[in-house]
C-alpha cells in the first residue's frame, strides 16, 4: 500500500531552500565562466562593501550631530535617503540576487506561512537590503552614542523601520512582478522609467533656477512627509527625546502598523501565487482562415534540391548579403526594444539638457558652471557621453540572440562575419549620435570649432575599434542572456571589471595624449595624433576580429549552453 | 555502390566522464530517407549536433556530400539544412522577417529570399501571421517556422530533430509530404523521432542507436531480418504469426535485447 507524507517541518523546509541554493551556486561554478562571472562578482562586491561602511560610518556620525544639535528634521530626511535607496536603486539599477519565483516551491508539500516567510527572508539576500540594514544600525549606533538613554528607543524604533522597510521592498517587487508579467505592461512600464530617469536630469535645473523655492517648500511640508513610513522612525526618537513616551510610543505603533499593511499586501500577492496564479504569457491565438482544401501536395519550388551558384552568394557591395542581414536584424531588435531605444535616445535628450545649463544662470547668480568650460569642448564632452553609452552593450553583443545564438553556427558564414556586422551596426550608431549631437550644438547656437570636431571624430575610431575588439572577445568569453525589456539584467562581472579597465585605458590614452599634444604644440596637433591612434587601432581590431572564428569554435559549448537555454 | 551523403566514422563525445556517443560509424546514401533512433538520452541528439556543426566530436571525422565537416565546415554549412532540438528562432523577429534573415544568411539575393519566404510561409498555414513576433507564435508554429527556414536554400541534406513534436496532425501531413518530396528529388533526410509510426511508414533505412553505441543499422526488411533471426537462436519470437515485425517490435526486441526494459513484474517497494 502507498503512503502519502503528510506532515513537514518548517526549518527542514527552510534548510532545504538554502541547500537547494547552495547545490545551484556550486553546480553553476563547474564552468570557467561562472567562476570568472564569481571572481568579477567579488570585485565588485568588495567596492560595493567599501561603499556602504563609507556610508555607514557618514550615516553614524550624522545620526551623532543631528542628535546633539536636536535637529530632528534631519533625521527624518536621512531615512527617507536610506528608504529611497534600499527600495528604488534595486528597481532601477541592475541588482545582483537573482529573482525569486516561488511558484517553483508549489509543488512541494508547503503550507502558505511556509512559502510566505521563504518569500520574506529572501529579500534579506539583496545586497541594497543589507546596506539598508547596515545604515539603520549605524544610525542606532550614532543616536546612543550622542543620547545613552535614547538608545532603547532608538533600537526599537530603527528595528520597526527596518522591518517595515524589508516589507516595502517585498511587496513592492512582489506587485512589480505582477504588473510586468505581460510583455506590453513592461515595455510600456520601461517606457515610463525612460521618462523618469528624463524627469530625474531636469530635477537639477529646477532646483537650479527654484532652488530656494523648493527648499522651503519642504520644510513646510515637514508636518506631511515626517508622518509618512520612512521618517517615523524619526520622530519615534524625537518623541523620546522630548519626555513624550506615550507619543513615541503610538507613533512606533503606528509604524509597525504601516510594516504590517505592507506586510498584508505583500501576503495577498504571495497569496495569489501560492494558490497557482500563472502570470506567464501565453501563445496569441490563432486567427482561423477559411479552411480550402490544399490541391497542391508537392514541395514549394524552393525546396527544390539546389544550392544558390557561388556567384548568387555574394552580394555587391562592400559587405556581404549575411553581414547585410545581421545589421538589418540588429536594426529590427533595437527598435522592439525599450532598453536599447532607451540608451539611444537619452544621449541626445541630455545632450539638450546639458546645452540649456550652459545657457543658464548659476543659483549664485554668475555664470553657470558648464559655462566655464571651454564651449568648444562641450562637443567631445558631448560624444563621450553618448560613446559610454552605446557602447554599454558591446561587451556582451550577443545577449539577446537567445537561440538564436544556434542559427549562426548553423549558417554557412564564420563568426567573424558575426561580429563584424555587430560592430558596423553599433559604429554606424555612434557615428549617427556624433553628427546629430554636431547638428544639435549647431542649432542650439554652441559650434564646436573645425580642429575640435576632426579631433573628435579621429578619437572616435580609436576608442570604439578598441571596445569593440575587446568587446567581441568578452561577448565569446564571458556570455550573458538577457531578457528584452527587463531592467534588472547585468553581464557577468569580469566583463564588468574588463570594461571598467578598459574604459579608463581608452580615455586616460585619449585624455594623456591629448594634454601632450596642447603642451607640445597646440590644439592643431590633436586630430593628427588621434587618427595615428586610429590606425594604430585598426590593426589591433582585424587581428582580433579574426580570431573571433577561432574563439567562438572553442567556446561554442559555453555559448550554447548560456545563451540557448 | 550509391554516393554516400553522410558518412561518420569512429564519432565520439564525451562531456567529463560521461560518453554520450562512443565510436559511431553511420552510413546514409544520397536520397535516402534516414530514421535515427533511441531511447532518452542514447545521444541522438548530440550525433545530430555534432553533424551539423553545433558541438565538436571528441573523435572521429564527419563528411556530407563528400567533403569533410571539420575541413569545410562553411561549404558544407551551405548544403545542409537543420530543425536543431531547440529550434534556432530569433523570437524577436516576425515569422516573415526570420525567414527573410535565414534566406540571406544562405546567401540568397533580397528578391529570391523574400519570394521564397512568401511561398513557405503560405505552404507552411503561416501566411495569416505575417506581423506577429515569433515570441508570440504556439509551439507547432514555432516547428514548421524552423521547418521552412530549414529548407529555404534548396538543402541536399535535411537533419531533423523530433520535426514532428507538437505539430498538429494536418500540418504533420502536409510535412510528411514535402519531405517524401524532397527524397523522391534526391535530397537526403536525416531525422530522429520518437514516434515510431511516422518513422516506419517514412524512412527507407534506420539507426538505433542505444548508451552512445550504433546497435543496429540497415533497411526495415534487415532490421527485421536480424531480429527474426537473433530470435530463432534464442527460441523466441517477438512477431504475431503471419505478421510482419513492425518497427515498434525491432525497437523494442533490439534495446530490450541491451537489458534496457525492465521486467513487467518490477515495482517500487513503497508502491506495492
Amino acid at each position: 500500500m502507498a503512503e502519502v507524507i503528510t506532515t513537514s517541518n518548517l526549518w527542514r523546509q527552510l534548510s532545504l531552500v538554502v541547500m537547494l541554493r547552495w547545490q545551484t551556486f556550486r553546480n553553476g561554478m563547474r564552468s570557467q565562466s561562472e567562476k570568472m562571472h564569481v571572481l568579477g562578482s567579488v570585485a565588485l562586491g568588495i567596492f560595493f562593501t567599501l561603499l556602504t561602511f563609507g556610508g555607514a560610518l557618514g550615516i553614524g556620525f550624522g545620526a551623532f550631530e543631528i542628535v546633539a544639535m536636536q535637529r530632528w528634521i534631519y533625521l527624518s530626511m536621512m531615512l527617507w535617503g536610506i528608504f529611497m535607496f534600499w527600495q528604488f536603486v534595486p528597481v532601477l539599477a541592475s541588482q545582483t540576487n537573482p529573482g525569486f519565483d516561488g511558484r517553483n516551491f508549489l509543488r512541494f508539500p508547503i503550507r502558505f506561512s511556509t512559502f510566505f516567510l521563504m518569500s520574506t527572508a529572501y529579500g534579506l539576500a539583496d545586497p541594497f537590503a543589507l546596506a539598508g540594514i547596515l545604515w539603520h544600525i549605524a544610525m542606532g549606533i550614532g543616536i546612543s552614542v550622542a543620547r545613552p538613554d535614547l538608545k532603547w528607543w532608538a533600537a526599537l524604533a530603527l528595528a520597526c523601520s527596518a522591518l517595515m522597510n524589508l516589507l516595502f521592498n517585498r511587496m513592492l517587487f512582489a506587485w512589480l512582478e505582477r504588473l510586468l508579467a505581460k510583455r506590453r505592461t513592461r515595455e510600456i512600464v520601461t517606457v515610463l522609467f525612460i521618462l523618469f530617469f528624463v524627469c530625474i536630469q531636469f530635477s537639477g535645473l529646477i532646483l537650479q533656477r527654484w532652488g530656494p523655492a523648493v527648499r522651503s517648500a519642504i520644510e513646510e511640508s515637514a508636518s506631511v512627509w515626517r508622518a509618512l513610513p520612512p521618517a517615523l522612525a524619526g520622530t519615534v526618537i524625537e518623541h523620546a527625546a522630548n519626555d513624550d513616551p506615550s507619543a513615541a510610543a503610538m507613533t512606533t505603533g503606528l509604524l509597525a502598523l504601516y510594516a504590517c499593511a505592507f506586510g498584508g499586501l505583500f501576503a495577498f500577492r504571495a497569496h495569489a501565487q501560492f494558490t497557482g496564479e500563472d502570470l506567464g504569457e501565453s501563445a496569441a491565438p490563432i486567427r482561423r482562415k477559411t479552411v480550402v482544401p490544399r490541391v497542391q501536395t508537392s514541395a514549394p519550388s524552393s525546396v527544390a534540391a539546389t544550392t544558390e551558384s557561388a556567384a548568387a552568394q555574394r552580394v555587391s557591395g562592400l559587405i556581404s548579403g549575411p553581414v547585410t542581414a545581421i545589421i538589418g536584424k540588429e536594426f529590427k531588435y533595437l527598435y522592439r526594444n525599450s532598453m536599447l531605444l532607451m540608451n539611444i535616445f537619452m544621449p541626445l535628450v541630455l545632450i539638450v539638457f546639458f546645452s540649456m545649463t550652459t545657457s543658464m544662470p548659476s543659483k549664485h547668480g554668475g555664470p553657470s558652471p558648464f559655462s566655464r568650460i571651454n564651449g568648444g569642448y562641450v562637443y567631445p564632452a558631448a560624444v563621450a557621453y553618448l560613446f559610454l553609452l552605446i557602447m554599454n552593450f558591446t561587451p556582451n553583443n550577443l545577449a539577446y540572440e537567445g537561440r538564436g545564438i544556434e542559427r549562426y553556427f548553423l549558417s554557412p558564414i564564420k563568426f567573424r562575419d558575426v561580429m563584424l556586422a555587430k560592430n558596423l551596426f553599433h559604429g554606424t550608431l555612434v557615428g549617427l549620435e556624433a553628427l546629430l549631437v554636431l547638428g544639435i550644438l549647431i542649432a542650439m547656437g554652441h559650434p564646436p570649432g573645425l580642429l575640435i570636431i576632426l579631433a573628435t571624430w579621429a578619437a572616435l575610431p580609436f576608442a570604439a575599434l578598441m571596445h569593440f575588439g575587446v568587446g567581441n572577445w568578452l561577448s565569446l568569453q564571458y556570455p550573458r542572456k538577457f531578457e528584452f525589456g527587463m531592467r534588472r539584467q547585468r553581464p557577468s562581472g569580469m566583463t564588468m571589471v574588463i570594461s571598467f579597465g578598459l574604459l579608463a585605458a581608452v580615455m586616460g590614452t585619449i585624455a594623456l595624449v591629448g594634454v601632450i599634444c596642447l603642451w607640445l604644440a597646440g590644439l592643431w596637433l590633436l586630430p593628427i595624433a588621434y587618427l595615428a591612434l586610429s590606425v594604430a587601432a585598426v590593426v589591433v581590431y582585424r587581428f582580433m576580429l579574426d580570431s573571433t572564428s577561432q574563439q567562438a569554435v572553442t567556446q561554442r559549448d559555453a555559448l550554447l549552453d548560456q545563451l540557448a537555454r | 555502390m550509391p554516393e554516400a551523403a553522410i558518412v561518420a566514422e569512429g564519432l565520439s563525445r564525451t562531456f567529463g566522464n560521461l560518453v554520450a556517443v562512443d565510436h559511431v560509424d553511420l552510413r546514409v546514401d544520397a536520397g535516402q530517407f534516414f530514421g535515427f533512433l533511441g531511447p532518452n538520452g542514447a545521444g541522438k541528439s548530440t550525433t545530430i549536433r555534432m553533424m551539423t556543426g553545433l558541438l565538436a566530436p571528441t573523435a572521429g571525422t564527419i563528411n556530407l556530400l563528400g567533403l569533410s565537416l571539420e575541413g569545410n565546415p562553411v561549404e558544407v554549412k551551405r548544403q545542409i539544412g537543420v530543425v536543431p532540438e531547440g529550434l534556432a528562432l530569433f523570437d524577436r523577429l516576425t515569422g516573415n522577417e526570420y525567414l527573410n534573415f535565414v534566406g540571406r544568411m544562405y546567401g540568397l539575393d533580397r528578391a529570391t529570399a523574400a519570394q521564397r519566404t512568401n511561398e513557405l510561409l503560405d505552404f507552411m498555414d503561416l501566411a495569416d501571421r505575417t506581423k506577429t513576433l515569433i515570441v508570440d507564435y504556439s509551439h507547432g508554429m514555432k516547428k514548421k517556422l524552423a521547418l521552412a527556414a530549414a529548407v529555404i536554400h534548396g538543402p541536399k541534406i535535411l537533419f531533423l530533430d523530433e520535426p514532428f513534436e507538437g505539430v498538429d496532425a494536418v500540418a504533420a501531413g502536409t510535412l510528411k509530404t514535402m519531405l517524401h518530396n524532397m527524397t523522391e528529388r534526391g535530397s537526403t533526410i536525416f531525422l530522429t523521432s520518437h514516434v515510431l509510426e511516422i518513422v516506419e511508414r517514412l524512412c527507407s533505412h534506420v539507426a538505433i542507436i542505444n548508451k552512445g553505441r550504433i546497435i543496429a543499422q540497415g533497411s526495415l526488411d534487415e532490421l527485421r531480418a536480424g531480429v527474426a533471426a537473433a530470435a530463432h537462436v534464442e527460441g523466441t519470437d517477438p512477431a504475431v504469426p503471419g505478421q510482419k515485425l513492425t518497427l515498434e517490435e525491432i525497437f523494442l526486441a533490439v534495446v530490450g535485447h541491451e537489458g534496457v526494459l525492465r521486467k513487467s513484474e518490477d515495482e517500487l517497494s513503497w508502491l506495492k
